[in-house]
């Protein structure tokens, strides 16, 4: 009758699964505001000669605010992963000891195994992510900006050099409410995703895709 | 009834542990919570079945799912009405434990012992859903007209209706084991459809909750033929064959992901909480099959306790 546990095994790691699914859509949905306060409050500090070397700017005031919040989040939100599969494989494995169930490599594979194996596969940007945290992924340099977005800011900007002063105090504040809003969108790709692109990884894909594989590898290993 | 013909506690004498935690409620099992060491079987009883029966306007379909018609505005008899409180409580994560729900929802514990009448209203009301679709058919994909759900419908109430029959028929068992036969492929027309369903961008929660009911009672009525069959092992094997299809489903319909398919968010987490409550309740039947083995009972004689008790909502079914 072993066999006859593994389902209950089985449909216990299903709702494991989607309990922290559910967690890092929500926890990224609930904390991104803050993000973009962030980045709203660095750009407004620019100058105009921020602006005129604006590449510098990005890639020295807002790019490690970008990357410390995600790499910050990202780990929160895997150590509450790896924490509660830890709790589940502990009960597993008690519930194994108990009525001798066949728990096939669960016990000994473990999550720090299931983590390292899971994500390589599917998501080969993640690599090494726990110890490298300068992968694509995590770095938000002007590349990670879009470059129609950078040419149209360029021609505002050039336009924002004329004219009177309250001209190019207007001129500025449209095109760091445009950079503002571009810049956020940006970063929210990278942290989310893009509905148009599901393709195309960020943080939240990563983890889920994670938290997928960490559930499939425990069922695999149940006979 | 004397409950020490087969080894039945009540359940209610397991609210304490319950309620401090110290065990908890999977399915049909209830198990210790820190060590995961099963405890018992939870198995609905006859007095379900007649509180669900002499509900005011319950089967005349007065209350639509999820009116919530609680039990205790229900129940006119103070010591039933005393039980069944106990029974809500000790079902515990079930919120919306209310005879108008289960009337009518996926919800059902251990081996069905609902009445004909209560499974065929709850029938109506998965076909009432359907009808609805049916109003908005130009927004119908085709993978739900080819599935002919409504086809299947009228399949699993005939043979519903064809083993609630057997009970009088003298060729009983040949009766049963065809309606074994046509719930089974019944099971799998239901359990293919949403599983198309749910590769879809976006997904109908009434008719994705009907089909979730169906394959609930098509589950249930199984599982109760097979026992009555005294065919414990085929029991259990189906059972846990049923909880892999509809895992599958499942894998396909995280809590995230649904929520992304249906736009009220409640609806979608009702939906999450539905899918795992079935999920759950298959995923046990097999232990319950692999106890009754353990205890030496029959099938059938474990569902004629279960329905000729009166006294208590729920019993439990002690591991060995």
């Amino acid at each position: 009758m072993t066999g006859l546990h593994s389902n209950i095994i089985r449909s216990e790691i299903m709702d494991w699964r989607d309990d922290e699914r559910l967690r890092v859509v929500e926890h990224f949905a609930d904390k991104l505001h803050e993000l973009n306060q962030l980045i709203d409050t660095a750009l407004r500090q620019m100058t105009l000669k921020d602006w005129l070397w604006r590449s510098s700017y990005h890639d020295e005031h807002v790019a490690p605010i970008v990357e410390d919040w995600m790499k910050r989040h990202y780990s929160q939100l895997r150590e509450n992963y790896e924490a509660s599969a830890k709790h589940l494989e502990d009960q597993l494995v008690q519930q194994s000891a108990d009525h001798s169930w066949s728990m096939g490599e669960i016990a000994s594979a473990g999550v720090t195994a299931a983590v390292s194996v899971a994500p390589l596969a599917v998501i080969p940007f993640v690599a090494g992510l726990a110890t490298v945290t300068t992968t694509t992924l995590l770095v938000f340099t002007t590349s990670a900006i879009s470059l129609p977005a950078l040419a149209l800011l360029g021609g505002g900007l050039a336009i924002a050099t004329f004219g009177s002063s309250s001209f190019r105090n207007q001129q500025l504040e449209n095109l760091t409410c445009m950079y503002i809003e571009q810049v956020q969108s940006e970063a929210r790709n990278k942290i989310i995703g893009d509905v148009a692109d599901p393709d195309t990884p960020s943080v939240q894909r990563c983890l889920l895709a994670e938290i997928d594989q960490i559930a499939l590898k425990k069922q695999e290993t149940l006979t | 009834m004397n409950l020490s013909a087969i080894p039945f506690s009540a359940a209610l004498e397991h609210l304490p542990g319950l309620s401090s935690g110290k065990l908890v409620r999977y399915g049909a099992i209830l198990k210790d919570a820190q060590t995961g060491k099963i405890v018992g079987h939870l198995q609905e009883t006859g007095l379900l079945r007649t509180v669900m029966e002499q509900a005011p306007g319950l089967l005349s379909g007065a209350n639509p799912v999820g009116a919530g018609l609680s039990v205790f505005q229900t129940i006119q008899n103070e010591q039933i009405k005393s039980r069944m409180a106990a029974l809500e409580s000790l079902m515990g994560g079930m919120k919306n434990l209310q005879l108008a729900t289960l009337g009518t929802s996926v919800l059902g514990i251990g081996v069905t012992v609902a009445s004909t009448a209560i499974v065929l209203h709850r029938l109506n009301h998965i076909g009432a859903a359907v009808e609805r679709m049916e109003e908005k058919i130009d927004a119908i994909p085709k993978v739900w007209e080819e599935a002919r759900i409504r086809h299947n419908l009228t399949e699993l109430r005939t043979q519903l209706e064809r083993v609630e029959e057997s009970d009088v028929r003298s060729d009983r068992d040949e009766v049963l084991r065809a309606a074994d036969g046509k719930l089974n492929e019944n099971y799998n027309h239901f359990s293919d459809t949403a599983l198309k369903m749910s590769a879809e961008i976006t997904l109908d929660a009434d008719l994705f909750r009907a089909v979730l009911c169906a394959l609930s009672l098509c589950g249930g009525a199984q599982f109760r033929v097979l026992l009555a069959l005294d065919e414990k092992q085929a029991a259990a094997k189906r059972a846990s064959a049923q909880a892999q299809q509809l895992n599958q489903i499942a894998w396909n319909l995280p809590a995230d992901v649904m929520r992304t398919k249906i736009a009220d968010k409640d609806t979608a987490l009702s939906l999450t909480s539905d899918l795992s409550e079935l999920r759950a309740r298959l995923s046990s039947q097999p232990l319950t099959a692999a106890a009754l083995i353990e205890n030496d009972l029959h099938g059938r004689e474990y569902i004629e306790r279960a329905v000729a008790e009166e006294e208590e909502p729920l019993l439990v079914l002690p591991q060995a």
